[in-house]
């Protein structure tokens, strides 16, 4: 048993807005091993980014109102300023959304490299983070890295910037990379480069990898296990295979059956109906219930809230959790209302 | 960098041209005739029409206008329709001591502002932002003059800590007794103009910390001591270089109020005292030199720009 280098418990946060308090992140738990990519997905406002950034303290509003965040022994949210800054670009990276917009503007690319190796190696001298820095560069594919090294952001494409935000958060061998929607921003082309360049970033350095991305494609392509949240929580969380083979919430089976496959004959894509959830309104039931097919408005669903619990040792779906009290069946359903495609 | 200092300065040429076109026309702006109205009400014909000879308004306009413009070329405006004394001689005294004027109240002012808009964007809920609000709302709310009149009464009067009747001493010259001299009107500019850039300094800041490369430079761990001077300021300083630019090039054109309120021998007050008495001469000399100026300023304003933001370098 692998424990895990990064682990999300019972996570909450709460943001104030002038229509009311609002639980963006609602009791999630995660974790991720070693060695691991864990892709958490999730449409836009399922509170993703807003877990991770609550957990690593770089969150600009909102209020973490329970939850615990174990890193090596150690609770993120209860660490004081100082300890939790010399684990961040050290221990624990990230690499963000927006590549063009996360480099400071007027600094030379070379500098916000060779600054994340200086602020935790105050040994190191100019001379040595420069010769670092541009080893770097030319690591995560940036072309004549001496010459780019004074180069500003903005003389760079914006698949280039994150190779350059990637080499910042391989820097210093971390343990754990955050990648919050990294390829979102950049070219379809350059997609794929940059999942490999994270894979390889993962593999070098043995971390443990968070991928938050809303685009499953990019799951079934370098995932090991997958978290899906809803509404700010996780609503099943498997084995990579299982979700795409034997999906046990009725969600996971509605962000599949909208998600064009080539593997497959196709009749048509099957849209989720209704709206994301209103998280200003907190209902007692199962936040999913309004637009589940699977519900059909059985008590249960408005009622009680359903937890993780984990699918039977023996079905197709074994090893994955979901928060439904309805999983077992999901399968059944799904396969009922032609929702998931077996590959042909 | 050298390449975009030039296209800039070539900008100013036409600039300059309409520029000196319309301050040659103020003689024309007034009603009736200029001379008319140095000669004053009682004044016969003759007497206008000998003016009118001596300051050349009876040739034609466009001769006036390449007459003028030639003598200003060579740093000539003519002589004071009052007194007939040089007038570059007058603006020569004037400049100096409007800009250490300036530059005394800049610093004042930037003194001031620099810590109340830092802590106003870093900690917007705290007492002491609250204190700099009303700060700055008061220094905006008070007239200079006002401010001006407390001085003199509180420092100069009552405690005669400094003269009340300011005159210009040089720096180089007399350090202590420019101080001094210099100090009262300056206060008086700085604090009103800390109270506009200590408010540009907290909006832009306040912005910047909530830019991406913030983040970033956090999720680095990067101190936030660090975070603000090294990452967010920098991107700040873009607005208030632009405002601070702006309130030099007006100072330069002198402070009429402030200058006329501490009896300073600025431009400020020359230019009033040649609206006054209808001193053409002066007046055209004066403002050219505001918009020459204010231009250069600007000019200084942009290559500061561009040496603080990379990305202006390449349009």
């Amino acid at each position: 048993m692998v424990t895990p280098v990064l682990q999300i418990e019972d996570l909450a946060v709460e943001f104030t807005t002038p229509e009311g308090v609002l639980r963006a992140v609602d009791g999630v738990s995660y974790s991720v091993d070693a060695g691991e990519t864990l892709a958490v997905v999730g449409e836009t406002g399922s509170g993703k980014s807003v877990t991770v950034l609550a957990a690593l303290g770089l969150l600009d509003a909102g209020r973490i109102v329970s939850g615990r965040v174990m890193f090596d022994g150690l609770d993120l949210l209860r660490l004081p300023d100082k300890k939790l800054r010399r684990l961040l670009g050290s221990n624990l990276t990230m690499v963000f959304q927006n590549p063009m917009s996360a480099l400071n503007p007027v600094m030379t690319v070379g500098r916000q490299v060779a600054e994340t190796l200086v602020v935790h190696d105050r040994k190191l001298t100019n001379k040595g983070a420069r010769g670092r820095a541009i080893e770097l560069l030319a690591l995560v594919g940036v072309p004549q890295p001496d010459v780019r090294f004074n180069q500003y952001p903005h003389e760079f494409s914006g698949g280039m910037c994150q190779r350059v935000v990637i080499a910042m958060a391989i820097a210093n061998n971390p343990r754990v990379i955050i990648a919050d929607e990294p390829t979102t921003a950049v070219d379809v082309t350059v997609q794929a480069q940059l999942l490999d360049l994270l894979q390889v970033a993962r593999e070098e350095t043995g971390a443990g990898v968070v991928l938050i991305t809303h685009d499953l494609g990019v799951v079934a392509e370098v995932a090991d296990r997958v978290a899906v949240m809803y509404a700010g929580r996780v609503v099943e969380t498997a084995p990579v295979r299982n979700i795409f083979r034997a999906p046990q919430h009725p969600y996971t089976v509605g962000l599949l059956s909208c998600l064009p496959r080539l593997d497959s004959t196709v009749e048509e894509l099957v849209p989720i109906p209704g709206s994301p959830a209103n998280l200003l309104i907190r209902s007692p039931g199962c936040a999913f219930q309004p637009r589940c097919g699977l519900s059909a408005d059985r008590d249960i669903c408005t009622s009680d809230r359903p937890e993780l619990a984990a699918a039977a040792a023996d079905s197709a779906a074994a090893g994955s959790w979901a928060a439904c009290h309805f999983a077992d069946e999901t399968t059944a359903w799904s396969a009922r209302e032609h929702l998931v495609r077996e590959p042909s | 960098m050298g390449s975009y200092v030039i296209r800039r300065f070539l900008q100013f040429i036409p600039v300059v041209i309409l520029a000196s076109i319309a301050v040659w026309a103020i003689v024309y702006a007034v009603p009736g005739s200029p001379a008319a109205a140095l000669a004053g009400e009682n004044a016969t014909p003759e007497t206008v029409a000998a003016i009118e000879e001596r300051l050349g308004l009876n040739r034609p306009v466009i001769v006036q206008y390449f007459t003028w413009i030639g003598q200003a070329i060579h740093l000539d405006f003519g002589n004071s329709a009052i007194n007939g004394q040089p007038v570059m001689e007058q603006l020569s005294s004037r400049i100096p001591a409007s800009l250490q004027l300036a530059l005394f109240a800049m610093v004042i002012g930037l003194v001031l502002a620099f810590p109340m808009g830092v802590v106003a964007a870093v900690k917007p809920r705290s007492i002491a932002t609250k204190v700099i609000n009303l700060y700055q709302a008061v220094a905006l709310a008070v007239p200079t003059f006002w401010v001006g009149i407390l001085l003199i009464i509180g420092l100069s009067v009552k405690n005669q800590v400094f003269p009340a009747i300011s005159n210009y001493v040089s720096i180089w010259s007399d350090p202590i007794g420019a101080i001094r001299n210099t100090l009262l009107p300056a206060l008086c500019l700085g604090i009103y103009i800390s109270g506009i850039i200590a408010r540009f300094i907290t909006a832009s800041l306040r912005d910047a910390l909530g830019q991406d490369y913030v983040r970033t430079a956090r999720a680095k761990g990067v101190p936030e001591g660090a975070v603000i001077s090294r990452h967010a300021m920098r991107n700040a300083m873009l607005p208030t270089v632009t405002i601070v630019g702006l309130m030099i090039g007006e100072f330069l054109g002198g402070t009429v109020v402030t200058e006329v309120v501490f009896s300073y021998p600025g431009l400020g007050r020359m230019i009033y005292s040649g609206i006054t008495a209808r001193d053409y001469p002066i007046i055209q000399a004066a403002v050219l030199f505001t918009i020459l100026a204010f231009l250069v300023i600007n000019l200084l304003v942009d290559v500061l720009y561009a040496f603080l933001d990379p990305r202006v370098r390449l349009s």
